[in-house]
């Protein structure tokens, strides 16, 4: 095996390695890449061969996809890049076969861009960097452009860093061209749409969520309530996010300036993983100690950008001013046209009662006295009124279908209500330390509703718990009664992720303190002088860079 | 490069022939190949997802390539700036086998994979993996027909150092090649071998003893001018005796077979005495011919007049 074919099959196992570990290969795919390895290791194929392997597993791929956008179409740009990593795991074959090298080199750098698109935290950074190098190094050897000593070699590949970072730097940050946004990347996660349906799709997901630490103790299960979405527009038959009142955020600074011995109040610390997007996970109670996060006003926890890496951060104090903040007209609206059945109980507990606890302990009486069952499974509604089908005939649902039939329950009896989707509970661990933590991971997403009482304000009301009160008193739920092989796995990923995420969070301050040393600098208020003063920088670099691979490369004999 | 080639403008502008060139800014030209462009795609598409999905790192890598092939374009070039390449007094080739040509490639520094051919030639580019020093490479061409030859333009490529660019040149080189013709011994049995040939020379045109002409020096006895040469063509020669035990031969053009034949047949005699190490001469006709010598010179000139020979 020559040198650069190891060099190639090295950067190829990393890359394998990172998409499998990452979860962002389809199962077939999985297997597909898997097998191509047994083709790389045995004797050389013809090139005949291979083309009917290309062919069978190109099919493959085909019909997993179809199948998988049949189920969720935002997956097409997933099923794309799952194609990519098969033709380049098939390019690797014909490596062996000295045959379209460069070409695979050129697969791999796509499949590198590709996977980064996908995780950008520091272990696959730096998988994908090291990557790159190899690859390039790859492509010098192929060429017989290669130092004779290790440091040579080291000096021709780091040549090209310092340039490869001012352009980064100083290159003009185009905005978006194509109409692609964050939910094309996202592993499966809470969205800011609900649909009958999507959380119990969603809980038999095991992807981590965070970790929570406390400053006292680890809150009750019924108060293990993380809320990451509020829902007030209701549509189609689907619960969404109104954006109109996103972005009314709360002027936190002034509740900070007091705060000077944290350790006073209640806290809770969390160790998040990258979600893409804005909203993250809090109890609802307190205030943020990080800048870049804050409090909307229907008690939203925002971050100033979409999380990309892994983030921590520190909620102190008992704060939940929000709760007060008067109802919208969105809060109150009833769509009379969709789900008849349901708005017109709403209507006869309105005249029927006199207070607004009197229609809540009639809902309550509702959902327990007309054998409501809870199930993951519960199939499909109607599409025309689909809460009107479950309330009144099916009698079988998910947390989301409580909430929501609930929320609308609410409306129609002319109470502000809207859905909150988030998780709840949270399995009870140790870390090496020894000290007690929430794991949360998407199997504990939950949907429950909000009501505006006048003398409460935002209430929350869990109508599951009055249905099926072990989901929200057991830590552990009942449908992660998986096998011992997948607790194995679990627990191992968990130690695993335990141990690195706390390496990782260090590095990941250092590399913020590093990037803001990276902001361009202005050299110029006149912008024309201070393009000239970057070209000229980006000139001089340049030359350096040439002058140093010219002269390693002349200095090796 | 067969379509730029077939240009006028092409032709006039490399229709100066040179005994060397040196490569630089003037002679040489660069352009992404095909796997450079299809670099410059796969990085505008990385580029824009990362941008349009503001991932940073998916940026830096774009930045990485974008930088790469920059980069690539000053290596590719300064991979062949400054070579010298010379062309040489060449060997013999014979007709109807592969034509090589001779050239010397200089370099002060190291350079990687050079790929030079004759251009609009089918035979295989030669491929250099290192030069560095001073080096002798032969390029070949396909069969010729016997005759002295002016080269066709000489077309050399570089890639390295990562196949992103293709840096090239073109030289029409001065020295002509050499295409004696094929050697072919007489056939076996041939009733006309003996008519003709060395061993009519040997008997029949100076009697017992052979002789032949040379200059004359000063010093020499002058008996041995040969006056009537001297009335032909107002030379003095010296006429040289030689004894029958003598090794020294005067190979003659067999008339007796077509042109092209008597010239295969004469080729073979000249190599076979060559190799033996003997003292020939070759005539051609009348006044057309080499005085017999010896050694790789004499050799080389009486191909070279076969080579070159017309009626």
């Amino acid at each position: 095996m020559k040198k650069y074919q190891k060099i190639i099959y090295f950067a190829y196992t990393f890359l394998s390695i990172k998409l499998l570990v990452s979860n962002n290969l389809f199962n077939i795919i999985s297997i597909l890449i898997i097998s191509n390895y047994y083709f790389l290791l045995e004797g050389r194929r013809s090139q005949n061969d291979l083309n009917k392997i290309s062919f069978f597993q190109i099919i493959c791929w085909l019909v997993n996809t179809i199948i998988v956008f049949t189920n969720d179409s935002s997956m097409w740009f997933l099923g794309l890049c799952n194609l990519i990593w098969l033709l380049t795991s098939i390019k690797i074959i014909e490596v062996k076969n000295f045959i379209n090298i460069k070409n695979a080199v050129l697969f791999m750098f796509i499949s590198v861009g590709l996977s980064s698109l996908f995780s950008q935290d520091i272990y696959s950074n730096t998988i994908h960097i090291i990557c790159c190098f190899l690859l390039i190094y790859s492509l010098l050897i192929i060429n017989n452009y290669q130092g004779s000593f290790l440091y040579k070699q080291l000096i021709i590949l780091s040549s090209f860093i310092p340039i490869t970072l001012i352009t980064y730097i100083y290159i003009p940050k185009v905005n978006p061209w194509l109409n692609l946004n964050s939910e094309l990347i996202t592993e499966t996660g809470l969205n800011n749409k609900l649909r009958p349906g999507d959380i119990s799709s969603l809980v038999q997901n095991e992807q981590l969520v965070g970790r929570i630490y406390f400053g006292n103790k680890i809150p009750l299960p019924i108060n293990r309530y993380w809320r990451v979405y509020v829902l007030d527009k209701f549509e189609n038959n689907t619960w969404q996010e109104d954006e109109v009142n996103e972005l009314n955020l709360i002027d936190n600074i002034n509740f900070l300036k007091p705060i000077t011995n944290k350790n006073k109040y209640s806290s809770e610390k969390w160790i998040l993983e990258p979600s893409y997007k804005r909203n993250i996970p809090w109890s609802g109670k307190g205030l943020p100690l990080d800048k870049n996060l804050d409090i909307s006003s229907k008690g939203l926890l925002l971050l100033d950008k979409p999380l990309r890496e892994r983030f921590q951060y520190e909620i102190v104090r008992n704060y939940d001013d929000w709760r007060n903040n008067i109802p919208n007209a969105i809060d109150k609206k009833v769509l009379k046209s969709e789900n008849k059945l349901l708005n017109k109980l709403g209507q006869k507990w309105f005249k029927e009662s006199k207070s607004e606890e009197e229609i809540l302990l009639k809902a309550q009486k509702f959902f327990q006295e007309n054998g409501f069952r809870y199930s993951v499974n519960p199939g499909r509604m109607s599409k025309l009124n689909p809460y009107d089908d479950f309330l009144f005939n099916r009698k079988i649902g998910f947390c989301e279908h409580y909430a929501s039939s609930f929320s609308l329950l609410m409306r129609a009896a002319n109470i502000p209500s809207r859905v909150v989707v988030g998780y709840q509970g949270g399995e009870i661990l140790k870390n090496f330390q020894k000290r007690s933590y929430l794991l949360l991971d998407n199997s504990y997403a939950h949907a429950w509703s909000e009501v505006w009482l006048d003398n409460k304000g935002w209430t929350r009301i869990d109508p599951t718990e009055w249905i099926f009160p072990e989901r929200i008193e057991n830590t552990t739920l009942i449908i992660k009664n998986g096998s011992k092989l997948n607790k194995l796995i679990r627990n191992f990923r968990i130690g695993i992720y335990n141990k690195f995420s706390t390496f990782e969070l260090g590095i990941n301050k250092i590399f913020n303190k590093i990037r803001f040393n990276l902001k361009p600098i202005i050299f110029s208020n006149n912008v024309f002088i201070n393009r000239f003063i970057i070209i000229i920088i980006f000139l001089f670099s340049l030359i350096i860079t040439i002058g140093i691979l010219l002269f390693s490369n002349n200095s090796n004999n | 490069m067969q379509f730029v080639s077939k240009k006028k403008w092409f032709l006039k502008r490399f229709s100066e022939r040179s005994t060397n060139i040196k490569l630089g800014f003037r002679n040489l030209y660069i352009f992404p190949n095909k796997f450079g462009i299809y670099w410059i795609f796969a990085c505008t598409l990385i580029y824009i997802l990362g941008s349009s999905l503001e991932a940073n790192i998916t940026i830096s890598i774009s930045s990485l390539m974008a930088m790469i092939f920059i980069l690539n374009l000053f290596l590719t070039h300064f991979n062949l700036h400054g070579l010298e390449i010379n062309s040489i007094s060449q060997g013999i080739n014979f007709a109807k086998s592969p034509i090589k040509y001779k050239v010397i490639l200089k370099s002060k520094i190291l350079r990687t994979n050079l790929i030079i051919k004759f251009l609009n030639d089918e035979s295989e580019p030669v491929k250099i993996e290192k030069i560095e020093g001073v080096i002798a490479k032969f390029i070949y061409s396909t069969n010729k027909q016997r005759g002295i030859f002016s080269p066709e333009i000489i077309y050399g490529k570089s890639s390295a150092p990562m196949s992103l660019f293709n840096c090239w040149f073109y030289w029409r080189p001065l020295e002509n090649i050499i295409v004696a013709p094929k050697s072919i011994s007489y056939p076996e049995n041939n009733i006309h071998k003996d008519l003709d040939g060395t061993k009519n020379l040997n008997s029949n045109i100076f009697g017992d003893e052979i002789s032949y002409l040379k200059n004359y020096r000063k010093g020499e006895n002058k008996s041995q001018i040969d006056w009537k040469s001297f009335a032909k063509t107002n030379k003095l020669s010296s006429k040289k005796f030689i004894g029958k035990s003598s090794n020294i031969k005067f190979l003659k053009l067999n008339r007796l077979y077509p042109l092209e034949k008597s010239l295969q047949y004469l080729c073979f005699e000249i190599k076979e005495a060559y190799k033996k190490g003997d003292i020939y001469g070759v005539e051609i006709k009348g006044d057309l011919h080499i005085n017999p010598s010896s050694g790789y010179e004499h050799y080389r000139s009486c191909l070279i007049l076969l080579a070159g020979y017309k009626e």
